[in-house]
């Protein structure tokens, strides 16, 4: 039945003719229903269980679709783990004024390389300059979040816009963002990021936009190099959902009905992209975690004296082998990081299936 | 399928020179190559100028571009800013070395994550799948630095504590390596840690992907005709479901050949490997676009090739695939 459907852009073109007719009688059960639903008082097609339920005296809970994905997530036991792990390390790196011992940059010339300790305060040890570690990961944990979660929120804004757009408008448009990803495919991602931070500079930089002035941070540089390569991944994946999903009846139904193509873009179609586009959110989040300490690491991303945690490895690594703590705690903080970020999507991604409505047991 | 090939080959000339001037004018907007000489004392202003004139680096950056590609075509990529080094046999060496470490590790690397992939699909939800699971989690979630790190940080104190020295650390060779055999001996010494390094990240993304295309083989319409016409259990597995599942792995490891021929980046750093990587990365640090220029063409030219190796691979192993 679906099939006989003509696709939207040709139905657009002639709105009265044909098209339109054929496929309003492609499909009398649904518009028979409706009307008999609208002309009874009687109601004729209440859900079989509810009327099972209601003879049989027990109450029964309407189940929405966000009620499944909750449910769904929750059966997810190392995805529930890994998120209250995430939640966490976030509030340790809000609060990392309050709650880290020392301050990032503090010496503690008394204990210089001190090996890590559960006795004192150095729970991580110190470095040559006797700065503590653990204050430092944990202002390194605060930068590297930030940097990922302002990657993945410009990545997304960005690529679900142009995504969407393309998907539904196809043509020119489409062709156009096709031609962009195919470029960054072609060039290697890791020599355009180096090149980028390169061309971006170090340090803070003051942009000057007419009378105002406006300084960028250096991690948000950071992040918008990494946003620029990334919200391809969101484009092609919203341009997909919305070259299937704008050739749905209730499109078709929304356009009949008179909606502007912004309503149906923002209302019908994105909602349906949600799972998806979170999905992939948090795939992007481990990924410019990894992405922008492999920068700080070689030097390219974030400078000291702000901690990163990329940075520390490398401060690890120029002060020699034996001080094996400066090289351990910030690596075991990142992958802790990626694999709680990775776990809640692989939780997500379960969840957020449709298709699936079986919850695990 | 031949128009296919041409037309996709012409369509990626644009594009390589797309972004070509894009990193061109990126590299040369910021940075100088003769930072450096300037600095240095007994180098007198003619000379600078001299160079200056000859690489014409006081040109409009347009104008600069084009003697590039002029160079590009007619000169082998041309020479260094600072050195007048020619760039092409620089780039071939370390381009032999990447090949020898990036071909060693990704055979082992698919042998390895095929056998997990497999059994983890054969055995869905055993102990052995779930481990192979949590691991491949744990090899995604782990940065490629930090590991190599680490690798060198045990081997550094395990020499510390016994004296010996289980594996070298840095460079593809010792200082006097031999000749022949021992050369080769050598050379595959100081491969071990670098070739683990790139290998876990390959693993940890091949197994799922075999396992995820075995999963979805076995349970397919033709493997049960296969089991119902009586083709032995072993016979079933081998020739009609991990042939098949074999094919998306193709793909997704032609990709990924492309990209790290272009050198492991980060490997190559940190244990000093004379790979592609490092390559780029010194130049980088120079500022000098022509070699970085040329390093880009080279490997734009791998992934692109190797691109089409892996769809045109798909399509000869699958045949329902067709390009028109």
């Amino acid at each position: 039945m679906t099939d006989q459907v003509p696709p939207a852009d040709r139905l657009a073109e002639d709105r009265e003719g044909i098209g339109l007719a054929a496929s309003s009688v492609a499909r009398p059960a649904a518009v028979q229903s409706v009307g008999q639903l609208a002309l009874h008082e009687e109601p004729v097609s209440v859900p079989s269980d509810r009327r099972l339920a209601y003879e049989a005296g027990v109450e029964l809970e309407a189940r929405s679709q966000w009620t499944y994905v909750r449910i769904r997530f929750f059966h997810h036991r190392l995805a529930v783990a890994s998120l209250v792990v995430l939640i966490l390390l976030a509030l340790v790196a809000i609060f990392a004024k309050q709650l880290a011992p020392y301050q990032y940059d503090a010496l503690d010339l008394d204990n210089i390389a001190a090996s890590p300790t559960l006795e004192g305060t150095h729970w991580f040890g110190t470095d040559f300059l006797g700065r503590d570690y653990l204050s430092r990961v944990i202002y390194g944990v605060r930068t590297s979040l930030w940097v990922a979660v302002f990657v993945a929120a410009l990545a997304t804004a960005i690529g679900t816009a142009i995504g969407a757009i393309a998907g539904f408008y196809g043509g020119h448009v489409d062709n156009l963002l096709m031609r962009v990803t195919d470029l960054v495919l072609t060039v290697p991602g890791l020599a355009v990021l180096l090149t980028a931070a390169v061309f971006l500079g170090a340090g803070d930089t003051k942009v000057d936009v007419g009378p105002v002035s406006v300084t960028i941070p250096q991690p948000m540089k950071i992040g918008l190099i990494l946003a620029l390569l990334f919200w391809t991944s969101f484009a092609r994946i919203v341009r997909g959902l919305f070259l299937s999903l704008r050739e749905k009846e209730f499109v078709e139904a929304a356009k009949a009905a008179g909606a502007s193509d912004l309503r149906i873009i923002v209302r019908h179609i994105l909602p349906n992209c949600v799972g998806p586009i979170v999905v992939t959110m948090t795939l992007i989040i481990a990924i410019a975690i990894l992405t922008e300490a492999a920068l700080s690491f070689l030097g390219f991303g974030i400078q000291p004296p702000q901690a990163a945690l990329g940075k520390l490895i490398a401060e690890g690594q120029t002060e020699g082998f034996a001080l094996w703590w400066l090289v351990t705690f910030p690596g075991l903080a990142i992958v802790i990081v990626c694999l709680a970020i990775n776990f809640v999507g692989d939780g997500l991604r379960d969840a957020l299936d449709p298709t699936q409505r079986r919850t695990r047991a | 399928m031949l128009t296919y090939v041409v037309r996709r080959l012409l369509y990626s000339v644009v594009v390589l020179l797309a972004a070509s001037f894009i990193i061109f004018s990126f590299v040369s907007l910021v940075s100088d190559p003769l930072a450096f000489l300037k600095m240095t004392p007994n180098v007198s202003e003619q000379t600078i100028k001299n160079l200056e004139e000859r690489k014409h680096l006081n040109d409009p950056i347009p104008v600069r571009y084009v003697y590039w590609v002029k160079d590009a075509v007619t000169n082998q990529f041309g020479t260094t800013s600072r050195h007048d080094r020619p760039i092409l046999p620089d780039l071939w060496r370390v381009m032999k070395n990447t090949i020898q470490l990036v071909v060693v590790a990704e055979l082992l690397a698919i042998l390895i994550a095929v056998g997990i992939g497999v059994y983890s699909a054969l055995r869905q939800y055993s102990a052995f799948d779930y481990t192979a699971t949590t691991f491949s989690f744990l090899g995604l979630a782990t940065p490629v630095f930090w590991l190599a790190l680490m690798l060198q940080v045990m081997v550094v104190n395990i020499y510390g504590w016994t004296g010996h020295r289980i594996f070298p650390i840095s460079n593809l060779n010792s200082v006097d390596p031999g000749s022949g055999l021992s050369f080769a001996i050598d050379r595959a010494h100081h491969l071990v840690l670098p070739v683990i390094v790139l290998m876990v990240a390959s693993i940890a993304s091949y197994s799922r992907y075999m396992r995820a295309s075995m999963l979805e083989v076995v349970n397919a319409d033709y493997v049960r005709t296969a089991r119902a016409k009586g083709v032995s259990e072993r016979g079933v597995m081998m020739r009609h479901a991990f042939r098949n599942a074999l094919i998306p792995l193709v793909t997704v490891v032609a990709l990924n050949f492309g990209a790290l021929l272009g050198g492991a980046v980060i490997t190559e750093t940190v244990f000093a490997l004379d790979g592609m990587g490092l390559y780029f990365v010194n130049a980088l640090g120079v500022g000098d676009p022509y070699p970085i220029m040329a390093w880009l063409m080279v490997t734009s030219t791998l992934i692109i090739v190797f691109n089409l190796v892996a769809d045109i691979a798909y399509g000869y192993l699958d045949p329902r695939v067709r390009y028109d």
